[in-house]
């Protein structure tokens, strides 16, 4: 009775401990395939950068209701949308967002930047992100 | 009855021979089990550390190409009017003011050790200026073989957005 007692319990503990030293040698590899296969991400300076670029461009060739072609001239990995303000209002004067890109995201960076355009003041911001 | 007193104690000498070689076994196995568990973490823990190390050198080169091309697109180099003495340039810098492109700097560039003065020497440098999709400017090679790197930025050149980009490759990426 003993001796068909222990051989199950036996049994049990060899299993529970072949699993348990199976899920740590996965959990091992996961992580290093997760260190090889994970995309470092784009610093959030690296996008204020790009964010800055394409303001100052816009401002030199007065270009803040027709940025069209200097976002054609950005990475194709970037996404923007334009937000021209009059003065330091928060009235939307126009919106431009970047061809085959949607409107918003959760990971947008803003660059801001105040301009005159026509003898006016107007406040120019621009979300910056990654596309997914 | 001496017999069976003699058969208790060789099963008692048994049972003592037994433990004594369960034990021994026991500290076997666990040496083994523990020899093979530390070879298996340091296994890991050095897959893990030259993963890291390779991604970190991949970083360390994109960090000095965006350097590299911010000061290109913000800077006027060093000395200012560089491109009039190309022997005595500093640090190269083609910006007429931010990200508008100076044209007799970008046409000084080729007569520039620039991949030195930039801090790329050890890499292939190549420069390639795009507006609307028509090359404008184009200094430098990149090797296909190995992963190029590559540094996109916004510019002015003959009043009209530009796209300058800067390709790394080679080198001790």
């Amino acid at each position: 009775m003993m001796a068909t007692m222990e051989g199950p319990r036996k049994g049990f503990i060899f299993s529970f401990d072949a699993v348990f030293a199976i899920l740590i040698a996965f959990f091992l590899i996961l992580l290093i395939y997760n260190n090889i296969l994970k995309e470092p991400a784009l610093p959030p300076v690296q996008l204020q950068r790009q964010g800055m670029d394409v303001l100052a461009v816009l401002e030199n060739l007065n270009r803040f209701y027709s940025p069209g072609t200097t976002f054609a001239e950005t990475s194709d990995s970037y996404c923007m949308r334009l937000e021209v303000y009059n003065g330091t209002s928060s009235v939307l004067d126009a919106t431009f967002v970047k061809a085959g890109c949607p409107s918003a995201d959760s990971d947008e960076r803003m660059v801001w930047r105040a301009t005159t355009f026509g003898n006016r003041f107007k406040t120019a911001k621009l979300a910056i992100w990654v596309k997914r | 009855m001496t017999s069976k007193f003699h058969q208790r104690l060789t099963a008692k000498e048994k049972c003592k021979n037994l433990g004594s070689y369960r034990g021994q076994s026991f500290s076997i196995e666990l040496f083994l089990v523990s020899t093979a568990v530390i070879l298996i973490v340091i296994f890991f823990v050095s897959t893990l550390a030259a993963i890291n190390d390779f991604k970190a050198r991949g970083q360390r080169t994109h960090l000095i190409a965006e350097d590299a091309a911010s000061s290109l697109m913000l800077s006027r180099g060093y000395p200012f009017d560089w491109d009039l003495n190309v022997s005595n340039t500093q640090a190269l810098g083609f910006a007429l003011r931010r990200n508008v492109i100076d044209q007799q700097k970008l046409n000084a560039l080729n007569a520039t050790d620039y991949a030195e003065l930039l801090g790329l020497a050890q890499y292939n440098v190549s420069i390639n200026i795009t507006s609307n999709g028509s090359q404008l400017f184009q200094t430098g090679y990149v090797n296909n073989s190995t992963s190029i790197l590559q540094v996109e930025r916004v510019c002015i050149c003959n009043n009209s957005p530009c796209r300058v980009r800067l390709q790394v490759s080679g080198g001790a990426q």
